[in-house]
């Protein structure tokens, strides 16, 4: 049904397929080889200039830049794609029904969402992770929490009207149950391109957010494991001598991976709307 | 009376929306769409309703098939009330009555190949096997004159006699006894619509289908229906085998309606018979008779009391107080 070679053509799609594709192989040989950050420091190395063996150089203790920014995605891979699971099947579920259904569960649900839409969401993410101990995990719940209304709006959109149009309405008249005609005839055939995007569009905002916990420090992860945000938050610290890559390397990995998925969402869109 | 071959019988039906008007939507008005009406479909025969735009007749079609709850009254399908069915119940009958929609485009679903619009309730209710789906979808598009190679083109890829054929072919796929034709045509271009008549009175002939014809096309409705319900505002005004309700209408709004056919032949000259005024909203209909704020020949006794249908001729009745006088 939806053809994906169509969507490679696009270059915005290739080049986000691309950048997903690289964070998969990149976990793979991460968990192959496992980068242990304590053993990887050599006093003897310390700010190497760019070489070979340091493609990107060292850090102020030594550490081989490249294999913490290819080790830096362990922070929000599998996080970002557990707010991902939970804001599709919340968003879909409670979205889809309330515009199937309406009536009193729309009502409520809407009205949940669109309150936890209202709070500011890094505000509401920060709040609780000074309250509550948790890992990565605690932050991309959360960050899918605040994404959820999102994809529940969007939904439930299409299904108030698709719900409506004769192909909907002859579904129904087949003696199709209502599962089928909500969750095949009209998310499936015809809502699949918006969640996408919305989807990854939470994949980048989660990365955004681990890295900005991680930056600000105290919160997401801790030093002396590696993300992009406390890379980025020494970095700060030695720019003014000189130590530009160290701080340019890690803010390239968060650009080109965000740029990636967002386009892949907008390409998957347009493509869907063809 | 229900007479043993009577397939689908409807009895009173009502279907009134609500609608909310006044300040803050305190006030709640009841749109009657579909205000008493009852009438019987027997087996293999076509039953013509017509009727102006926004008289109930797509509301009567939409009860039959079980789309809206009437808000009173009852469909009988082969004896059972389609609304005290359980849900699972309903659910297999369902393939037994469906429909042809009027819009060709948004009737089929855009993303779905033709193999799937067709094929999948096929699938659902178990009579194809995922392997002989395909085969039977191909089937029934040469049944409705379609090239069996294009199951997995998309809806787009047609042209709008085309995709009704698939709409034709969706509905019979379910091996359906009553087919509810829905404005069928009234979306086609002229030469379109004569092959798609041809077609529907062709499969009825093969395949011993039922049909609830809805159109305000009455040359249309002529042509295939076996009997006539004429519809104004809710309520069937008059009802007679085709021939003789078009040879000798009893009701004035049918008469207005038939003097409204263009005539094929300019020379000619019948007499236009005018209704002065518009259609009153089914919000407030008028008391006694709708249709007497209209009617040329209104008399005391429409502006009060509701008629009730009057055996003119075997089969031909008509709901209008100029055939109670003696």
């Amino acid at each position: 049904m939806w053809n994906v070679l169509t969507l490679l053509r696009r270059p915005k799609a290739a080049f986000g397929v691309a950048v997903l594709l690289a964070l998969t192989l990149i976990r793979i040989y991460d968990a192959v080889w496992p980068y242990d950050p304590v053993a990887d420091v050599d006093m003897a190395r310390i700010f190497a200039p760019l070489s070979l063996e340091h493609p990107l150089g060292t850090d102020q203790v030594g550490r081989d830049t490249l294999l913490r920014i290819l080790h830096g995605t362990e922070a929000f891979y599998f996080p970002g794609l557990a707010a991902c699971a939970l804001a599709a099947i919340g968003g879909i579920v409670g979205g889809g029904l309330s515009g199937f259904y309406g009536g009193v569960f729309a009502g409520t649900f809407r009205y949940v969402t669109a309150l936890i839409t209202a709070f500011p969401r890094f505000i509401l993410i920060l709040l609780v992770c000074s309250i509550v101990e948790g890992g990565m995990y605690l932050i991309a719940a959360l960050t899918g929490l605040v994404y959820l209304p999102q994809v529940a709006e969007t939904v439930y959109r299409k299904v108030l009207y698709f719900r409506s149009t004769e192909f909907i309405e002859a579904a129904k008249v087949h003696g199709l149950s209502d599962g089928r005609v909500l969750f095949y005839h009209i998310l499936w055939y015809n809502c699949l391109p918006p969640i996408l995007k919305h989807l990854l569009y939470l994949f980048g905002y989660v990365i955004l957010i681990e890295t900005s916990l991680s930056y600000l420090g105290g919160f997401g992860v801790q030093e002396p494991d590696p993300s992009w945000g406390n890379m980025l938050a020494q970095a700060r610290e030695y720019i003014l001598q000189g130590q530009y890559v160290f701080a340019i390397a890690p803010a390239t990995a968060i650009l080109i991976t965000i740029l990636g998925l967002v386009s892949l969402g907008d390409a998957i869109n347009e493509w869907g709307a063809r | 009376m229900p007479e043993p071959d009577v397939l689908l019988e409807a009895d009173r039906l009502c279907k009134y929306f609500p609608v909310r008007t006044g300040i803050l939507s305190r006030d709640t008005v009841e749109v009657r769409a579909v205000d008493g009406v009852s009438f019987g479909i027997r087996k293999g025969e076509c039953l013509g309703l017509v009727g102006e735009s926004g008289c109930g007749k797509t509301t009567v079609g939409r009860v039959v098939l079980a789309l809206y709850r009437p808000t009173s009254g009852h469909v009988f399908f082969r004896g059972r009330d389609l609304f005290k069915l359980p849900a699972k119940e309903l659910r297999r009958l369902r393939r037994r009555i469906q429909i042809v929609f009027q819009d060709p485009v948004g009737s089929l679903n855009p993303r779905m190949t033709v193999l799937d619009i067709v094929g999948d309730a096929m699938e659902v209710h178990g009579l194809v096997s995922r392997q002989s789906k395909q085969r039977c979808v191909q089937e029934f598009l040469s049944k409705v004159g379609l090239n069996p190679e294009s199951v997995s083109r998309y809806p787009h890829e047609f042209s709008g006699g085309q995709r009704q054929r698939i709409g034709i072919a969706r509905a019979l796929a379910l091996e359906p006894d009553l087919v509810v034709c829905d404005e069928a045509v009234s979306a086609l271009d002229v030469s379109v619509r004569a092959q798609i008549i041809n077609l529907l009175a062709d499969l009825q002939e093969q395949m011993g289908l039922t049909y609830l014809f809805i159109s305000h096309d009455l040359s249309i409705v002529r042509y295939l229906s076996h009997r006539v319900c004429v519809m104004y505002l809710g309520r069937i005004v008059e009802r007679a085998p085709t021939s003789q309700l078009f040879s000798n209408p009893l009701h004035p709004y049918t008469q207005a309606l038939l003097s409204a056919v263009p005539a094929p032949c300019p020379r000619n000259t019948r007499k236009r018979l005018l209704v002065s005024g518009e259609v009153p909203s089914p919000m407030f209909p008028p008391p006694g008779c709708h249709f007497h704020p209209r009617c040329p020949r209104c008399m005391p006794i429409c502006r009060e009391v509701p008629p009730e249908e009057i055996k003119a001729a075997p089969g031909h009745l008509v709901a209008c107080h100029l055939l109670g006088e003696p």
